[in-house]
């Protein structure tokens, strides 16, 4: 592994890593405290650029530590910028770009700009190292690295790895080179032995300390930093030059260098001019570059042998036991892969809804990379034998919405216009999986067979009156408006899927039928009128029903997301689909017409019912109520707020919901900033904020109606 | 407003919140001054988790790209396509390129 240590010379220890405060330390849950950018890369990663702001004061961690454990939930967040230390620009910007001469030759180059108004001095340590997998697995080689001089004595470091070969690394000038091993200083830590003299904070001891025994003088190791100290001038930019190679070359910090890197950048620069269409802003554009850039940059190795894990919390997973240790049920995972993470240093974990998400934006510039992306939680290293899709690695066993097959049948339809092929085996492979997955959410999430999908958590935190993944403090359980649409939407999308794999297989034709029956059954159930039903005609507003252990229910008036979601289970169905498959739709239509009560409560659909060009629709909300649902969402006093859908309507700033069970008030205002409680972490808030993967939802679902209305469906828009 | 017209306004509204606004200034930064002015921060974007209600304010983890980034195929989708192109040519409206568009 490869990254850029930093030292001012004043802070107490190197800049390794970004710091930031953990769940207990930040007034709002884990924060990072740093500033960095991800400002370019390549689907390929032919080239990248990164910037990384370091200031040339100390660095305020015990002010930051301090100031914000004596804030409380109602306040501000604590920032680097409060604290001072980026006054009169006394700061370092670093850039480091990344550009490949092949696929395993990297040129690297760190340029460091002194933003202040005097020279000031920067100790840059560009830092090589393995991952130690040699104290886990001993019996397997351990890699090197050593002194060695390139061509021409430029100063470099030799690299030795039994899976990845020999790479050298070239730096340019004579820095000196400082070795050590990349095992954790067990002393230090937990005042335990060390297995060795030199640890992995040797090069800090020796650079930061002046301990000259920190570093081994065989100049041979795990872990090791070329040591730059440059003088730059305020204002001033300098350079350092060091090239990442499997291959030999006479110069490699040569002459070529620069033109390679300039060149690398002229291709990113025409590449996504390629991809962003004319009608964008120069300002528009540049968004767009930076958040598929940091969707690039965030891709991580990921790696955990849940097996082994369980092993070394003291749990055999085939043995019963009383101890409660998460993930047990899910020993069989091992992963080992290269994922799109949410966010590198706050959720450096996978979750399989986000994932979904990023698949989608990642169409824009890989389809290869989304395509694998929604094939990996599907792999049975990973999916679970019941049909489960593991959620995150804090607890597998959660729920998140099931938006794989939503962006699978979108990734799919990408793939097929960019390229003009049909990867009918992807769709096939997804779908047999998905087929499981779906079984699973029928079987052991809707308790009593009415296709009404209750309990537990499932994204969109402390929406719900009470905290969704723990027991009612009322008893009873609560049927979810947003978790049946998730269903339907998930039923949609399979069928769609289903259609499409069937024109060319008809085996998958009763497959398809059977998915358009359990469709209308979940209609039924959320569309029921009378106390059971989630659809409030007076307020016009789908709502959770909370159902007591009496046998009484009563409809949560708690204007929010999941009463918008039901919208979005909406898929505008193509002529030239049905008349793929004839049969099918034949068949399908048969089936309904033997039920004519199912088609009561949702949109009218079938012959005679089709929309512009012939469209048919499924969709769990009428025309009627989709007039209604609307006519609040789009209302600037309730859910849309000038930058997008609000996850709560502004009504309840003046009209807060309120809910008393068992001698205490629960209560759900608009809180349009961050949350005010510690419920789920206390860093995320759907009572009021915008969030994006929501929103694209409901874009999309207006998109379907669209397609099926054209302009024989308009509405005010802002009410 | 058409359904294709409501769509799009939401996309232009999220859109916004990272855009320059008349007075120059990015919704996301809110009140932070360094980022609204200085030529060293402006243009350097952060995708944060999620957005205030009322002025689009970025909270949360702050290199959220992850789902935030899904406001890139909004820009993309939304810069290529109109109305009446969707609505007769379908899909292939969205998913193709501006230049293959039918």
């Amino acid at each position: 592994m490869f990254s850029v240590a930093l030292w001012n010379g004043k802070d107490p220890i190197l800049k390794e890593r970004l710091f930031g405060l953990t769940y207990s330390e930040g007034n709002h849950g884990e924060d990072v405290k740093e500033y960095y950018f991800y400002l370019d890369s390549t689907p390929t990663h032919s080239y990248m650029k990164y910037l990384y702001k370091y200031p040339q004061n100390p660095y305020p961690y015990g002010d930051l530590v301090e100031t914000s454990r004596r804030r409380g939930r109602n306040d501000w967040e604590y920032e680097l910028l409060d604290t001072g230390v980026f006054n009169q620009n006394r700061y370092f910007d670093v850039f480091v770009e990344y550009a490949k001469a092949a696929p395993a030759d990297i040129l690297i180059k760190i340029s460091l700009c002194n933003r202040g108004p005097e020279a000031a001095t920067l100790h840059v340590l560009p830092t090589l190292w393995f991952r130690n997998t040699w104290t886990w697995w001993p019996d397997q080689p351990k890699p090197s690295l050593r002194a060695a001089k390139g061509e021409r004595g430029v100063c470099a470091v030799a690299a030795s790895h039994a899976e990845l070969g020999n790479f050298t690394l070239y730096f340019q000038g004579n820095p000196q080179l400082l070795f050590t091993e990349n095992e954790t200083n067990n002393e230090w830590v937990f005042g335990t032995p060390n297995r060795t003299q030199y640890v992995k904070d040797g090069i800090n001891n020796y650079v930061v300390a002046g301990k000259q025994d920190a570093i081994d003088p065989n100049e041979t190791g795990t872990k090791t930093a070329a040591h730059y100290q440059v003088e730059v001038g305020a204002g001033a930019t300098s350079a350092i030059c060091l090239r990442l190679t499997d291959s030999a070359s006479d110069a490699p910090l040569g002459d070529r260098f620069e033109e390679i890197v300039e060149q690398r950048r002229r291709e990113a620069d025409a590449f996504y001019q390629a991809i962003t269409p004319t009608g964008v802003s120069e300002d528009a554009a540049n968004v767009m570059r930076q958040a598929l850039a940091g969707m690039l940059w965030s891709k991580q190795f990921f790696m955990l042998d849940a097996d082994k894990w369980l092993e070394e919390h003291g749990v055999d997973a085939l043995r019963s036991s009383n101890r409660q240790v998460r993930n047990r049920e899910w020993f069989h995972m091992i992963a080992d892969d290269v994922i799109s993470m949410p966010d590198k240093w706050e959720y450096p974990w996978f979750a399989a809804w986000d994932l979904a998400f990023h698949a989608l934006a990642l169409s824009v510039v890989d389809i290869d990379f989304a395509k694998r992306q929604i094939n990996l939680l599907l792999d049975q290293v990973y999916q679970n034998p019941t049909g489960q899709i593991p959620a995150y690695e804090w607890n597998f066993s959660d729920v998140n919405p099931p938006v794989h097959a939503w962006a699978t049948i979108f990734v799919y339809r990408t793939e097929q216009i960019f390229r003009g092929t049909s990867d009918l085996n992807f769709l096939k492979g997804v779908f047999g999986k998905l087929s499981a997955n779906f079984g699973w959410w029928v079987n052991r999430k809707d308790r009593f067979g009415k296709s009404l999908f209750e309990g537990g958590f499932l994204g969109l935190d402390n929406i719900g009156v009470f905290d969704r993944s723990a027991p009612l403090p009322t008893g009873g359980y609560l049927e979810q408006a947003d978790r049946t649409a998730w269903v339907a939407l998930f039923c949609q999308n399979m069928l769609e899927i289903a259609f499409e794999i069937a024109a060319h297989d008809p085996v998958y034709e009763d497959l398809a039928a059977n998915y358009a029956i359990e469709f209308l059954l979940i209609a039924r159930a959320i569309n029921g009128i009378g106390p059971e039903g989630m659809w409030d005609e007076e307020d016009g507003f789908y709502y959770d029903v909370l159902c007591l252990p009496d046998g009484s229910a009563t409809r949560l008036k708690v204007r929010s997301m999941v009463g918008l979601l039901p919208l979005c289970a909406t898929t505008a169905i193509e002529k030239s689909q049905r008349e793929a498959v004839p049969r099918l739709t034949q068949q399908v239509w048969e089936r309904i017409r033997r039920m004519p009560e199912l088609l009561e409560s949702i949109h009218a659909t079938g012959p005679g019912q089709l929309g512009v060009a012939e469209r048919g629709i499924l969709g769990l909300v009428n025309e009627n109520r989709l007039r209604r649902i609307l006519t609040r969402m789009l209302d600037e006093n309730e859910f849309l707020s000038p930058y997008g859908i609000r996850s709560l309507s502004r009504y309840h700033a003046e009209h807060p919901y309120v809910f008393s069970a068992g001698g205490q008030e629960y209560r759900v205002g608009y809180l349009p900033a961050e949350s005010d409680t510690g419920m789920f972490g206390g860093n995320s808030n759907w009572r009021g904020p915008v969030w994006m993967p929501v929103n694209a939802l409901i874009i999309r679902s207006l998109m379907h109606y669209f397609a099926y209305y054209g302009d024989n469906f308009r509405i005010e828009c802002p009410r | 407003m058409n359904l294709f017209e409501v769509a799009r306004e939401i996309a232009n509204r999220l859109a916004r919140i990272f855009l320059r606004d008349e007075a120059g200034r990015r919704p996301v930064y809110g009140g932070t001054d360094k980022f609204q002015h200085d030529p060293h921060w402006r243009d350097h974007l952060l995708f944060y988790e999620y957005f205030h209600g009322d002025n689009g304010a970025g909270l949360g983890a702050s290199h959220q790209t992850g789902w935030t980034g899904v406001v890139a195929g909004l820009i993309e989708i939304f810069g290529k396509l109109d109305a009446q192109a969707f609505l007769y040519g379908g899909r292939e409206a969205i998913f193709g390129r501006e230049n293959e568009r039918v």
